[in-house]
């Protein structure tokens, strides 16, 4: 059995979906989190079911890639039904997708989540009449505190049934879906998609195409126009026989604040700088005790060991390795991703985007580009996914090359571990700032040479939560689960291999090599060449990698602030890590990754031969 | 043509006092009709000869009552046929505004009055000409007030959508519900143009250049 959980943005779908199957899929009070479909399976009754979890839409009828996907997956035939999940604060518009789900013929369960905010908000939904016109079981939830999620399965499996309820298009577009069905054969979906210009049918796409060209010139809008005005029209008026409003309890409108200029933006960039300053407060107190404590209890005892040659250089280096890792990188990371779990959850990105709409217009793209520009904060691998959302090719392709210089939790490591630790947090919010000026001038000169269109923003602001603490530590848990699997494994594999490479003098080799180039312009030591190298596998290598070779964690006994400070600067720049690479290419084609490689490089090295010839 | 020319004049000494709040001067007659002085000075003569306009002592041209009927009955013709052109025949808004200049000095007072039927019975509840026409119509027809962009309202005002300009074909902007006819409140401003406008119990945030496509008549 196959179920898929449909519905719009930001209605707790991906949430029900990580309950129902236990698996990690993010979730975030913002629209447009999920852009890939994720499958994942649960039991009922010892019965198999996979659940798909599509992209939160709209409409099914829209021209975004997300729409077509559920369109295509809704009506492949491999399913055995949906279950839609609507939000209860809305249902009018809710209701709009589910009439066009229900035109599918797809059988049906409706699941009518934030039943708990609804009841806090003072209103009444009558699921049981709701149930009578649709025509399909209807079952209320609340999955943030999990209600009745447990029986949405059960009764999808046991009652699914197509719905009841059939849009009355307005008389001239009826007219024109009979006129397909008697001519041509087809079916009233097909007759309705055609005329809508999504047909799948050639043949009767042309037929369609002329008739939606008389509609549209009679009654001065698009068939896609008067079609959505029909079905809102019969939404509305579903919504109004179920919905009772109570006394709302009016609250304190956070938004006179948040989405004004004064002070929205001044609370936007002091958001940003405090979200840092706690990472690199906060993070570099753990680093110490946790640096101290392997040290203390593992580094200089092995060290004391007397172990052979080689094995005793391997074990070293596999504890520094893991010192590095859980040292100078988990502290960080594991800040990073609480508090960005937390800004997430809570609603407030929205209002940053809409408020960076006109500056992101400048780098060509707008407000909603902010939203995958965050995600990238933590990963940039989501975050060039989450792009696919942007409207053209366009926005994709300069938002994917830009996202790639975003420092991720991994460089924040470079930048928080190394800068803010061993040079100062001013010196670690400079290369923020020195960042941000590269993207930003690196947007203006893209949005000048880059071919196509744009369209502007049309988001939905997000209703402002308190963050769940349990829902905040599940999803930075499941981030950091990437980090504590793929990472350090990586990490100490790679310092056993560094040891063995060193050991066997085939580093110094190489490094003799690339040390002109290195010492001269850039003024690093040679080893450091090597932590860049490794640093392109994953970012958080560079530092372990610099910290095996040196022969410590605590770099500045062996590099003065100024390398360090340029090690960062170059490292955070040059080459985004490999899995980004890949992602990159698979989304926008090698060529675009190849260029953003040789573009980071000449700017990495360059920035840092400029820092290094004006400092040094 | 006399009479047409005539009639432009009046039109615009009419137009440019509304907007400016004073009584034009020739020259500025001129540079808005697009003619040069001299053939414009010979016009306002024959126009103050006949008593339809005065010319005071520094060069301002005012309307007296025969030459302001004349003025509003153009002004109106203008505007019915316009909104017609635009509207209905979906001609675009400036060649909609271009021909009816045209229009207005021959059409017969009968077809104004049908079109202005014929206008008003399509708009439904549409609401009567709004203030900047309000001097002028002298009961002669009901206007449909010209929807004009979102970003033009202040916030907290509740407001219809008239029509969706140049993003009609954006489907996402029907699928947040904002169609012709919904009602929405502008909830948020920024000095760039970007809204926040609530619609269908959501807030959906606008880009400046989507806002100004958004043509809108405040809601009663």
């Amino acid at each position: 059995m196959r179920f898929a959980l449909v519905g719009n943005p930001n209605v707790g779908k991906s949430l029900i979906f990580n309950q129902l199957t236990g698996l990690g899929v993010e979730v975030s009070n913002y629209p447009g989190t999920t852009v890939v479909l994720h499958r994942g399976s649960t039991c009922v009754d010892r019965e198999k079911v996979e659940i798909l979890d599509l992209p939160g839409v709209y409409s099914i009828d829209g021209d975004q890639e997300e729409e077509a996907l559920a369109r295509t997956i809704l009506t492949a035939g491999d399913l055995d039904g949906a279950v839609m999940v609507l939000n209860a604060m809305n249902l009018e518009r809710n209701l709009y997708l589910l009439l066009q789900v229900a035109e599918t013929g797809i059988p049906l369960v409706v699941a009518v989540n934030m039943m708990d905010e609804a009841e806090a908000a003072g209103l009444e939904i009558d699921l049981g009449k709701l149930s009578g016109i649709l025509g399909v079981e209807v079952l209320g939830t609340a999955a943030t505190s999990g209600r009745n999620l447990g029986g949405i399965m059960p009764l999808a499996l046991e009652r699914a049934r197509t719905a009841g309820v059939a849009v009355p298009y307005d008389a001239d577009v009826e007219a024109a879906i009979r006129t397909l069905e008697k001519t041509l054969g087809a079916t009233r979906l097909a007759a309705i998609w055609s005329l809508d210009d999504i047909g799948t049918d050639p043949h009767i796409a042309e037929a369609a195409g002329d008739l939606a060209g008389e509609i549209e010139q009679s009654h001065r809008m698009s068939v896609h126009q008067i079609m959505a005005l029909n079905r809102f029209t019969l939404s509305r008026e579903i919504a109004g026989k179920v919905v009772r409003r109570g006394g709302s309890r009016a609250g304190i409108d956070l938004d006179q604040l948040l989405s004004r200029e004064i002070p929205g933006i001044p609370i936007l960039a002091s958001v940003l700088v405090g979200m840092l300053l706690l990472v690199f407060v906060f993070g570099s107190l753990l680093e110490g005790v946790i640096v101290r404590l392997f040290q203390d209890f593992a580094v200089a005892p092995l060290t004391s060991l007397g172990l052979p040659p080689l094995a005793g250089k391997v074990a070293v280096s596999a504890v520094i390795g893991l010192q590095a890792g859980f040292g100078i990188a988990f502290p960080y990371i594991l800040l990073f991703f609480l508090l960005l779990s937390i800004l997430e959850d809570s609603g407030y990105m929205t209002r940053a985007a809409f408020l960076a709409d006109r500056a992101m217009h400048r780098v060509g793209m707008h407000g909603g580009a902010i939203i995958p520009m965050v995600v990238a904060f933590g990963c940039n691998v989501p975050a060039i996914m989450a792009a696919r959302n942007l409207g053209t090719k366009r926005e994709r392709l300069i938002a994917a090359f830009l996202i790639t210089m975003i420092p991720c939790s991994a460089r924040t490591v470079i930048i928080a571990g190394v800068v803010a630790a061993f040079v100062g947090i001013p010196a670690a919010l400079s290369i923020y700032g020195m960042v941000f000026l590269v993207i930003f001038l690196t947007g203006v000169l893209l949005s000048r040479v880059t071919p196509g269109g744009q369209i502007g923003m049309i988001l939905e602001i997000s209703p402002l939560r308190w963050p769940k603490p349990g829902l905040v530590l599940a999803k930075s848990f499941h981030r950091l689960k990437d980090f504590l699997v793929v990472a350090i494994p990586l990490l100490v594999a790679g310092s056993c291999i560094l040891g063995v490479l060193e050991f066997f003098g085939i580093l110094a080799v190489f490094q003799d090599l690339a040390a002109p180039l290195f010492q001269g312009l850039l003024g690093l030591p040679p080893y450091a060449i090597t932590a860049l190298l490794f640093g392109i596998l994953r970012k958080e290598m560079a530092v372990e990698t610099l910290a095996v070779l040196a022969g410590s964690a605590n770099l500045s006994i062996v590099m003065s602030t100024l390398q360090i400070y340029i090690f960062a600067v170059i490292s955070t720049l040059f080459v985004p890590c490999i899995s980004t690479m890949a992602v990159l290419s698979r989304e926008n084609g090698w060529k675009v990754a190849a260029l953003v490689t040789l573009y980071t490089v000449l700017l990495g090295i360059g920035i840092g031969a400029m820092i290094n010839l004006v400092f040094a | 043509m006399e009479h047409a020319a005539c009639e432009d004049l009046l039109e615009a000494i009419l137009i440019l006092t509304e907007r400016c709040g004073s009584p034009p001067t020739a020259e500025d007659l001129a540079a808005h009709l697009g003619r040069d002085t001299a053939s414009l000075g010979a016009l306002l003569t024959d126009q103050e000869r006949t008593g339809r306009v005065s010319v005071d002592s520094s060069g301002k041209v005012t309307l007296l009552p025969d030459g302001q009927a004349i003025a509003s009955r153009v002004v109106n013709r203008h505007r019915i046929l316009e909104s017609f052109l635009a509207e209905k025949l979906g001609v675009e808004p400036g060649k909609a505004s271009g021909e009816a200049c045209l229009m207005e000095h021959q059409v017969s007072d009968e077809t104004i009055r049908k079109l202005s039927d014929f206008l008003g019975r399509q708009g439904g509840a549409r609401r009567r000409s709004r203030t900047r026409s309000g001097g002028a119509g002298d009961g002669e027809g009901e206007v449909a007030g010209t929807p004009i962009p979102l970003s033009e309202y202040p916030e907290g005002t509740r407001l219809r959508v008239m029509a969706i300009g140049n993003f009609s074909r954006v489907r996402r902007l029907a699928d947040v519900g904002l169609l012709p006819g919904e009602s929405l409140v502008l909830k948020r401003k920024l000095s760039n143009g970007s809204v926040v406008v609530e619609v269908k119990g959501c807030d959906i945030a606008l880009s400046s250049e989507i806002a100004a496509c958004i043509l809108v008549e405040e809601e009663g």
